[in-house]
């Protein structure tokens, strides 16, 4: 009992003492320890490791399917159409411009695209699969009649949206100017995209959620290129990328 | 009165042990209030107290941190390493032909090395429809193949749209007038499905879409990727 009581004319000094100290370690110390700390996790170096971690571990998943997938690599401005893991083609970047919500966060970024994009649907300025229908002739001398020429179809101005999943938007132009007939046609691509976009916006107005836009990808490349790739991605074909 | 001896008697030690005199007290307040100072001027002036401490700090916190820093790193770039080995292990050592269907020509690889590049004719994309409805589109399939077998001097086995092509009727599946020699040049390689990598008499038309389905190739392409491809190696279509 005489030991408690003479403690206490020294703990409240003490405890007085401490609080500049207490103060000192919560307000100035710690917060600068913990500053240098994530000023230097987050170094470039980090980030662009954890980036290409991303990428690898997607392109290791994507080989595991037999179709044809696509690479956007935007560190070396390629689009890489390849099947278990051999580049079928390469197509230079001529301009992109992208919009990403994670891009500042880095983590989120790396979980982001450690997974392929899958391709859920797209449409374009010319048809994927580019069908002419032929009746058969009723006899010999009718098909003997039908002279067939063969001829490269003639190429058309290539305007596409390719949608994947994790609301992941991949528009594809050609670099090539375009007429009038082209520039028609780009705008009724681009008026599907618009309504398709209203109706997100809407659909997210009216179930409650916050009104954000999407991810979204624009890349130019050549008129060969731009058809190459939209011809060849499958249904649900598979999509790495590689941010810069 | 004895009640309240009584009382003193019971608060009196609590108080001369408990609270110090009226000095220390006095001191005690004194020093409460200088403490309370201090800290109040510590927390306004912590940012500006941070930036020399964080200097300060970088020298050594900076080796500590960046020790860490760099094992972190070094872990993750040997993670990276091996991923990065492990995708590329995918490419095929064995020779393998590429086959572009847009442009209608074919490069035959090694590696990542081009052994050889030339035209080829793909499917025209015609959908032939017969009077009884039937339809057949003349696409040549996208994706990964490999090769079933190789043939020398191969006979082409006429399917029902050959006949309906041309107007005639159908023959039995056994009839003798289904097969037919040297239309399919010297070689053939077998994709399944029906699909094949061959010859043909109408070599003015390579390069240009016009086949049923099937990858035709000039004489001397043809004999080049049928002695550089062996049974089981792989076929990339796009």
């Amino acid at each position: 009992m005489n030991a408690e009581f003479r403690a206490r004319p020294v703990l409240l000094p003490a405890l007085l003492l401490a609080m500049p100290i207490l103060v000192l370690l919560i307000f100035v110390i710690l917060p600068a320890f913990t500053f240098y700390s994530k000023a230097s996790t987050e170094s470039g170096l980090q980030k662009n490791l954890q980036l290409e971690n991303s990428f690898y571990l997607t392109q290791l998943e994507k080989v595991k399917a037999d179709s044809i997938g696509m690479t956007v690599n935007l560190r070396d401005s390629m689009v890489i159409l390849d099947v278990k893991g051999v580049t079928l083609r390469q197509c230079r970047i001529e301009e992109y411009a992208l919009q990403y919500r994670h891009l500042t966060n880095t983590d989120s970024l790396a979980a982001d695209l450690s997974k392929p994009f899958i391709l859920q649907y797209g449409w374009g300025s010319t048809a994927k699969i580019p069908i002419m229908v032929k009746n058969a002739p009723k006899d010999t001398a009718e098909a003997n009649q039908e002279l067939y020429q063969p001829v490269r179809p003639p190429k058309k101005d290539i305007f596409v949206y390719l949608q994947f999943d994790k609301d992941f938007l991949l528009y594809l132009k050609q670099n090539e100017p375009v007429g009038l007939k082209g520039w028609l046609n780009r705008r009724k691509v681009h008026f599907r995209q618009y309504a398709a976009e209203w109706q997100r916006a809407f659909s997210q107005l009216i179930t409650g959620r916050r009104i954000q836009p999407g991810n979204k990808l624009e890349i130019t490349l050549s008129q060969d290129d731009a058809l190459a790739v939209y011809r060849a991605l499958p249904k649900h074909g598979q999509m790495a990328l590689y941010l810069p | 009165m004895s009640e309240i001896q009584e009382t003193a008697d019971i608060t009196a030690p609590e108080e001369g042990a408990a609270s110090p005199s009226g000095g220390s007290r006095t001191a005690l307040v004194v020093a409460a209030a200088f403490s309370l100072l201090v800290s109040l001027i510590l927390i306004y002036y912590a940012p500006d107290l941070r930036k020399p401490l964080v200097v300060m700090l970088k020298p050594g916190q900076q080796a500590d941190s960046s020790q860490i820093l760099d094992k972190a790193q070094q872990k993750l770039q040997r993670q990276v390493q091996t991923l990065k080995t492990r995708f590329e292990r995918q490419t095929p050592k064995a020779n393998y032909i590429i086959v572009n269907t847009n442009a209608d020509s074919f490069a035959v690889m090694q590696g990542t090395t081009l052994l050889k590049k030339g035209v080829c004719s793909t499917g025209s994309y015609i959908m032939l429809v017969a009077h009884d409805q039937r339809k057949w589109v003349f696409k040549t399939p996208r994706g990964m193949f490999s090769i079933k077998g190789k043939l020398t001097n191969p006979v082409w086995h006429k399917p029902d749209w050959a006949f309906i092509e041309e107007g005639l009727p159908v023959p039995p599946q056994h009839s003798n007038s289904r097969f037919e020699r040297g239309v399919l040049g010297d070689y053939a390689l077998y994709l399944g499905d029906g699909y094949m990598l061959h010859g043909t008499l109408y070599q003015r038309f390579l390069g240009l879409p016009v086949t049923h389905g099937c990858i035709r190739l000039g004489d001397d392409d043809l004999e080049y990727v049928y002695t550089h491809l062996d049974v089981g190696s792989k076929v990339f279509i796009y």
